[in-house]
């Protein structure tokens, strides 16, 4: 079962900053694939740098590839042996479709599974379109009371989650989150409805942290910047002494939503003997850390690589664990969105999303078609 | 032997190690008086005698410290209130004192290690501590641990290493079936290989650049396996190597990786080597700051763990070397009379070929 080609209206990065509007082909529909109306994607900070640099790493983006991954829409058709959702039905998109066969498939940390296709990285187009071909064991039923709005922030709430999960946040922790953008503000949100009792996060930007004052934190520092020609080392050092005497104490975990260097290292020194550093934020492919707290203070270093399955108690996928906590009100996203855009004007929302002006948090892509 | 003197081995500063007498301490409340019968040095000695540091801190030479903290030996004297212990019990002393009133020792005492009080024979920190490198020392009963009659003082001071082995492997997942990787193949690396094996590892591979130490961990432990490794420049290369060895090891994957060296390119090589999912565990003390590789660590999710001593490990120790389920024959390859203190930091100096563990004392 195939649409009309030229319906599927796709926002395609063909160069630096350059996004080209064009009419895709949708994929067959295979007996256990979804056809999904994307009417909701919202803009990451990987889409951002993908349109900025036209890669991540080592992954280049040779030819055009359609960005975006948080995507939520409405189910258009089915193929034969779908049962878990019907047409009509409304849905969040989780956008790595993995193998399910390798050791980490199988074992359920199927994040790490060496064969990810993975939405907007190349070469798998992503969901910033009108219509998206996917398997129904990555489509999630949304429930009537959540809107597609929310339905497209389900994919970074769970990363939040997971790595609240992966820092073991337990009720009457002290946690600091480092990196006040959306993944840092839904890290915070994850850690209260973990039953953290402090929530503490810190930022260079002070919009933000006014923004966090209002979104599942207690406390919010302002960074200032390093001063010019100060090794990243000293600025980390300095800061933390200073976080800790404020503080009065480390925090049980630190979570970097950063990616930078400084804050990698300051998450290291700010966790408390015996506790976690848990990294969210992807960097530089090798930064300096103060090994001597690991080893001689036992501070624990994890890694998040998006989300697979949460919860010690019983095994359930992130997806649906995230998206019941939007529906019992535990975590409200709503406030994160801060802009829209229609799908015609995909350039425009990611130029915004790389300026990061006017006080964005989450821009959002809406499709009408 | 009885001695009337207390006969120890203070440094004063780096390179300056004198043979002193100092007086017999009378037990306190708690506490007992130990004729100290083997002591082992271990880098950390040698460190303060090569350099008179331990991190920040320095030696003060109006405030010497007599060094050593791997011992065993014969209980000499009780002080008041101890109940556990008798006159002739011969014991491994474990050497850390704690607080025991902060949160690391309280919480359940499971994790004293880390209290930021702890007091530990020849150590600096709160310090400067008097170590185990004299004939007579007095110490709390509790830290004194009942050695089987067949285990030699050797094996005794033994388990003050081993116990670093054990605690850091049970604090990883390692278990039955594991694959496992140890880089170093020193005292603590063969420890830490022989711990793995017992916890039910599958397969334990050692690494090493010295040929004559992977000689060696074969004769130790059979089942290992050993890969020898180039001297390696760079991060790069680093990465380059781990995949060598990955395909060279079967390409089973590894699933926990214990770095026992301390050196900046093997603790990189520790997260390349380890699976998706699996865990590195640095047990090496290096320079303060490291750089690693950040990004492999979040993808692959590799999880970093450290490790510092041991807690509630003396008992288990004890208990896996009675059971035979840890070999220590062969280790020990040079011994000293305790007058002989400085000939054995001499020869600790010149890391020559064919020394593994030095200890000394009266065996």
């Amino acid at each position: 079962m195939t649409f009309d080609v030229e319906k599927n209206l796709s926002a395609a990065l063909i160069g630096l900053e350059k996004i080209d509007m064009r009419n895709m082909p949708v994929p067959e529909l295979g007996p256990f694939d979804v056809l999904v109306n994307v009417k909701v994607t919202g803009i990451c900070g990987s889409d951002v740098h993908f349109f900025k640099h036209n890669r991540i790493l080592h992954l280049e983006v040779t030819e055009p590839l359609v960005l975006g991954h948080e995507s939520a829409g409405v189910v258009v058709a089915i193929g034969s042996q779908v049962t878990r959702v019907n047409v009509n039905d409304r849905v969040a998109i989780e956008p790595g479709v993995t193998c399910r066969t390798c050791e980490m498939c199988k074992s359920g940390q199927y994040n790490l599974c060496p064969h990810c296709k993975f939405a907007a990285t190349p070469p798998t187009h992503g969901t910033l379109c009108n219509y998206y071909v996917h398997p129904e064991d990555f489509i999630f039923k949304l429930p009537d009371d959540i809107s597609l709005e929310e339905g497209a922030l389900v994919e970074p709430l769970s990363v939040g989650m997971y790595a609240v999960e992966r820092a073991n946040v337990k009720p009457g922790d002290v946690v600091l989150v480092l990196g006040a953008g959306p993944v840092g503000l839904l890290t915070c949100a994850a850690a209260k409805a973990a039953g953290a009792a402090q929530v503490i996060i810190a930022d260079l930007i002070p919009s933000r942290l006014e923004f966090a004052k209002t979104y599942a934190t207690d406390t919010q520092l302002l960074l200032d910047r390093p001063e010019k020609g100060e090794p990243n080392f000293e600025y980390a050092r300095r800061t933390s002494t200073q976080i800790i005497q404020k503080l009065g104490q480390q925090a049980d975990t630190v979570l970097d939503c950063t990616g930078a260097e400084t804050c990698v290292q300051m998450a290291v020194l700010l966790t408390k003997s015996g506790g976690s550093a848990v990294l969210v934020g992807l960097g530089a492919t090798t930064q300096t850390l103060p090994v001597v707290d690991i080893t001689v203070r036992q501070v624990n270093v994890k890694g998040v690589f998006r989300y697979c399955n949460v919860s010690p108690v019983s095994i359930v996928r992130a997806y649906p664990r995230a998206i019941s906590m939007l529906t019992k009100g535990n975590i409200d996203v709503k406030p994160l969105i801060t802009h829209t855009y229609p799908i015609e004007k995909s350039q425009e929302a990611l130029l915004h999303a790389t300026n990061g002006s006017d006080g964005a948090i989450k821009i959002q892509v809406i499709n009408d078609q | 032997m009885v001695y009337q003197t207390n006969t120890a081995a203070v440094l004063y500063q780096a390179h300056d190690l004198r043979m002193e007498e100092r007086p017999i301490e009378t037990p306190g409340n708690g506490e007992v008086l130990i004729n100290i019968r083997a002591t082992g040095i271990c880098g950390s000695d040698l460190h303060y005698y090569l350099d008179g540091t331990m991190g920040p801190l320095k030696l003060d030479p109006s405030a010497p410290m007599i060094l050593g903290h791997e011992a065993s030996g014969i209980v000499a004297q009780l002080g008041s209130g101890v109940t556990e212990l008798k006159i002739g019990d011969r014991v491994a002393i474990e050497p850390g004192r704690g607080c025991q009133e902060c949160r690391y020792c309280k919480q359940d005492g499971g994790e004293y290690n880390l209290c930021p009080k702890m007091k530990f024979l020849g150590s600096l920190r709160q310090g400067p501590n008097d170590g185990s490198l004299r004939r007579y020392a007095s110490f709390p009963a509790y830290l004194c641990h009942k050695m089987p009659e067949s285990m030699s003082y050797e094996d005794g001071a033994l388990i003050e290493p081993l116990s670093v082995a054990v605690y850091a492997v049970d604090r990883t997942p390692v278990k039955q079936e594991s694959i496992v990787a140890v880089l170093g193949a020193g005292p603590v690396g063969l420890l830490t290989a022989a711990a793995a094996f017992a916890q039910g590892a599958k397969s334990v591979l050692i690494l090493d650049i010295n040929a004559s130490r992977l000689e060696f961990a074969s004769k130790y432990l059979p089942n290992i396996e050993t890969m020898l490794l180039p001297k390696i420049a760079s991060l790069d290369e680093a990465q380059q190597q781990s995949e060598k060895i990955q395909k060279a090891f079967d390409s089973q994957e590894i699933d926990v990786t214990f770095e026992c060296t301390g050196v900046v390119v093997c603790v990189n090589m520790a997260v390349h080597l380890t699976r998706p999912g699996g865990s590195v565990m640095l047990i090496g003390l290096g320079k303060p700051s490291t750089i690693m590789p950040t990004n492999a660590i979040i993808t692959k999710q590799v999880n970093i763990q450290g490790n510092f001593r041991y807690a509630n490990s003396y008992p288990k120790s004890i208990q896996l070397v009675q059971q035979e389920k840890i070999p220590l024959n062969g280790l020990v390859t040079h011994r000293f009379a305790l007058e002989d203190t400085l000939k054995a930091f001499e020869l600790a100096k010149q890391n020559a070929e064919g020394v593994m563990k030095i200890q000394i004392g009266d065996f």
